[in-house]
């Protein structure tokens, strides 16, 4: 499968366009041929199953929100169409647009609450909205309990109770999807979403909106699952309740799984399987012998093969899960984590040191260059942070000015990395002010402190690692763009322009900080030390007039720390003003104008580097004797 | 006698990556051995490759002469190999007692039996006693590294793996970090030590091996290399400004 993705990837556009548009004819017309059994199995369940799979992968495979409720959506979408033809005297293709919206708002509706749980919770809440959907469904009387809604009209045009043009008019739906997706994944939305399920307070503080991100996912999402409610109701015009049981959400979900979580042509491959295969074998010989060898192992008497259908998928799914956990057309990141395609990067040089190709002053990394050097930037009055009883920031007073660099130090445990918390907005002061340019910053959400003009690195190291360096530099040029998700779906003229910006801007990046040669590479793959590098690329993206950074000499070699010494210095001479927190005194020494201590919180000492490096305090409480 | 531990040519890959091409290393029982080299040589694979975290694809790890192959990371630890991993990775919801009694987890020692080890991890580290109580995931990232230094240490290893030891630890506790290496292997316990910090390493160590690009490509006495003029070069230098 890996030679799939080689192949595919080596076509040029044209030739992918042309291999694509063929696929789809094929996918059209070879039904044709087919008796009105088949053409039906292709409506329900192969197109529809497929249709529901895109959907839901939008949300699982690529925001990486387990959602075990999906087929809510799918239900919204039926009712609305049902009801509001039988009922209100709207025609079937008035209902679709409704529909389509009904089961979006629903799927914010869902996720307005529940999108700030993570994993397990969310999956759990998901699940309940699932039941609560169905059992409303059972036991509204103006949703005909459990009995349902009869007599739903086709829709107008050639469709009556030929399954054939639901099946194209599936297939035109399922064309739209991929279409739909495809936008969005080369967009900063994509990019966003993959950023969220890679390290979500990452993404929070690269300035992505985390929340309104996961809505527009669970958006997005139920809107295909909406259409697939339609399309249902219009060709069967009969639903019940029991059309949308809990089931239903676990089948969807394998597909997307068995085909390959992330990957379009991976879920359409699993949904159609999971659909396709069991309907198949109940026709052919085959399938009967295994029902019969079935019914023999277990002491059973099913009549065909689909009484087994459930037996079946356990165990395609076990064995899929074991031997090939990231599904059958696995998408790019999967594939990687998998170590199928990755680039061999053993014999680089180690590029320790080395400057950019890129001079600094080429970029214009300020945002307000009219400020004088000096002036005060970022300014923390009184601050203080504390854990449950635990009070871990205490009446802490700092005025960074234009410019500077200034290095935090203090013992492990005494506040630093908590200072950096309270100031992007991760933890909440209790009180006291921290001031950015005089605009006040407590109470904000991280993603709006880095709009703000805040960027910062982390102590351990957090990048998307299964995303590329490059990728990883634009998330961080996407917090000063605005596209959202409808200029990428329309492909606004704003939108092409931000995203060659973006593409551009984070290439430059990369070379600014000497890793331009690895911007194809995933981040997981570089080099701890490269690794350092990109994620400074990747918070100076943000274009912050401030930058914090945490322990970016940490695991670093003194050659390697030469290079970064160079590197701090060529950002600060672009206009940025820097806050560092490092242990290495012969890096703390060299660059910083000023230095700040901490100890238990509070601050024990501020001044000239020579001149805290004496101060017996510090020695007393950081330094240790001199040896 | 056979050396306690020896590597044999052994070769790990990530994906089609080759990490590690071909190490061969021995530690004598008693020694503290350290892997230099820049970031990216292989040190933390190789490791990794001793406790069993990661599958070699070449070559033979042995202990006491005893192949390590078909041997699983968490019986590795009952043979008295451990690992305190680079970037720490303690349990960060259980409190610190319970990371430090999780160490000894391989040696079902009775509770009681666990108190001289917990008090000797108090005792190099008197911030972690302060702490006894509060979740490791709270602690500060510098506290964290002391939690997974004395984790280790609960296990009561014969080889004792230290991954970047003195990572993000204030300068002061840097020294002492070093110190109490010294004292852990006075204690009896063989220490391999991979670090940045190359000249404390090269001070404290017996010998030291010299890693570039998956491969030892020198092997000396550890005091010789502290007065090596490429070595000085490459990893020990000056100021870094």
């Amino acid at each position: 499968m890996a030679a799939v993705h080689r192949w595919w990837g080596a076509r040029t556009p044209v030739a992918r366009l042309v291999i694509g548009l063929g696929l789809l004819a094929l996918a059209a017309l070879l039904p044709l041929g087919l008796d009105p059994y088949w053409q039906g199995v292709l409506f329900y369940p192969v197109g529809i199953y497929v249709l529901l799979a895109l959907g839901l992968n939008i949300v699982v495979g690529q925001a990486g929100l387990l959602d075990l409720g999906y087929v809510a959506f799918y239900a919204v979408g039926a009712y609305t169409a049902a009801k509001l033809t039988t009922a209100e005297g709207l025609s079937s293709w008035g209902a679709l647009p409704l529909a389509i919206v009904i089961a979006a708002v629903a799927g914010v509706v869902l996720g307005a609450p529940t999108l700030r749980l993570r994993g397990d919770y969310l999956a759990i809440v998901t699940f309940g909205f699932g039941e609560i959907v169905h059992i409303v469904a059972q036991n509204s009387e103006s949703l005909g309990e459990a009995r349902g809604i009869p007599n739903i009209p086709h829709p107008a045009g050639p469709f009556r109770l030929d399954p054939l043009p639901y099946y194209e008019l599936t297939l035109a739906a399922i064309v739209l999807a991929v279409l739909v997706i495809v936008r969005l994944n080369r967009s900063r939305v994509g990019r966003a979403w993959a950023a969220i399920r890679e390290d979500e307070d990452a993404a929070e503080a690269m300035g992505v909106p985390t929340f309104r991100m996961k809505l527009w996912a669970f958006a997005v999402g139920a809107a295909i699952g909406g259409i697939g409610g339609w399309l249902y109701a219009s060709r069967v015009g009969f639903i019940n309740p029991d059309n949308f049981l809990f089931f239903l959400s676990l089948i969807i979900l394998s597909a997307v799984v068995l085909g390959g979580m992330g990957s379009i042509a991976g879920v359409i491959a699993g949904a159609f399987a999971i659909a396709f295969i069991p309907e198949y074998l109940r026709e052919v010989a085959a399938g009967e012998t295994l029902t019969r060898w079935l019914n023999t192992l277990i002491g059973g008497n099913a009549g065909d093969i689909t009484e087994y259908r459930v037996l079946l998928f356990g165990i395609a799914l076990i064995l899929v899960v074991v031997f090939r956990p990231q599904g059958i057309l696995p998408s790019r990141r999967r594939a990687a984590e998998l170590g199928a395609d990755v680039v061999d990067v053993e014999e680089e040089p180690a590029l320790v040191g080395a400057a950019g190709d890129v001079a600094a002053a080429d970029l214009d990394l300020r945002r307000n260059g009219e400020r004088p050097p000096g002036a005060p930037v970022l300014e923390l009055d009184g601050v203080r942070v504390a854990f449950g009883g635990v009070v871990a920031l205490d009446g802490f007073d700092l005025t960074v000015g234009e410019g500077e660099i200034v290095a935090v130090i203090g013992p492990n445990g005494a506040g630093k990395t908590t200072f950096f918390n309270a100031v992007t907005g991760v933890s909440r002061p209790a009180s006291g002010d921290v001031r950015l340019g005089g605009e006040k910053l407590v109470g904000r959400h991280p993603h709006e402190v880095t709009a703000a003009g805040v960027a910062r690195t982390f102590q351990n190291i957090r990048l998307f690692p299964e995303m590329t360096a490059l990728e990883n530099v634009m998330v961080g040029v996407d917090a000063r763009h605005r596209t959202s998700v409808p200029g990428a779906l329309l492909g606004l003229p704003r939108h092409r322009r931000e995203e060659r910006e973006a593409r551009e801007e984070a290439m430059r990046l990369l070379e600014l900080v000497a890793i331009g040669h690895r911007a194809g590479d995933l981040a997981r793959n570089l080099p701890y030390g490269d690794q350092r590098r990109l994620e400074i690329a990747r918070a100076v993206a943000t274009k912050p007039k401030v930058l914090l950074l945490d322990e970016p000499g940490a695991g670093m070699n003194q050659t390697e720390k030469r290079g970064l010494v160079d590197l701090i210095r060529r950002l600060r001479d672009t206009g940025l003003t820097i806050v560092l927190i490092e242990h290495d005194m012969g890096l703390v020494m060299g660059i910083s104008d000023r230095v700040v201590v901490l100890d238990f919180g509070e601050k024990i000492a501020e001044g000239r580097p020579a001149d805290v490096q004496s101060d017996p305090r510090v020695i007393e409480a950081y330094l240790g004797a001199p040896t | 006698m056979a050396a306690l531990l020896e590597l044999d040519d052994v070769a790990v890959h990530y994906g089609q990556v080759a990490a590690l091409k071909g190490v061969s290393l021995t530690v004598e029982e008693g020694e503290v051995v350290t892997l230099i080299g820049a970031n990216g040589a292989g040190k933390t694979t190789t490791l990794s490759a001793i406790s069993g975290l990661v599958p070699t694809t070449r070559g033979s790890i042995r202990l006491d002469g005893k192949d390590l192959g078909p041997v699983a990371a968490h019986e590795r630890v009952k043979l008295g190999i451990c690992q305190a991993p680079e970037g720490r990775h303690i349990f960060p919801g259980m409190t610190v007692m319970e990371n430090l009694e999780m160490g000894a987890y391989a040696r079902r020692a009775k509770r009681a039996d666990l108190q001289p080890d917990l008090d000797r991890v108090f005792d190099l580290f008197p911030r972690l006693a302060e702490r006894r109580e509060q979740p490791g995931g709270t602690l500060s990232g510098g506290e964290q590294q002391m939690l997974a230094i004395g984790r280790a240490l609960m296990a009561r290893p014969r080889l004792l793996l230290l991954d970047e030891p003195s990572m993000g630890l204030a300068p002061k506790l840097v020294t002492q970090i070093f110190e109490i290496v010294g004292e852990i292997n006075d204690q009896g316990t063989t220490v391999l030590l991979v670090e940045q910090n190359a000249a404390q390493a090269l001070q404290r160590a017996d010998r030291a091996y010299v890693m570039e690009a998956g491969r030892i490509v020198r092997s000396a006495e550890a005091a010789s290399l502290l007065e090596d003029e490429s070595v000085k070069a490459a990893y020990l230098g000056g100021s870094v400004t």
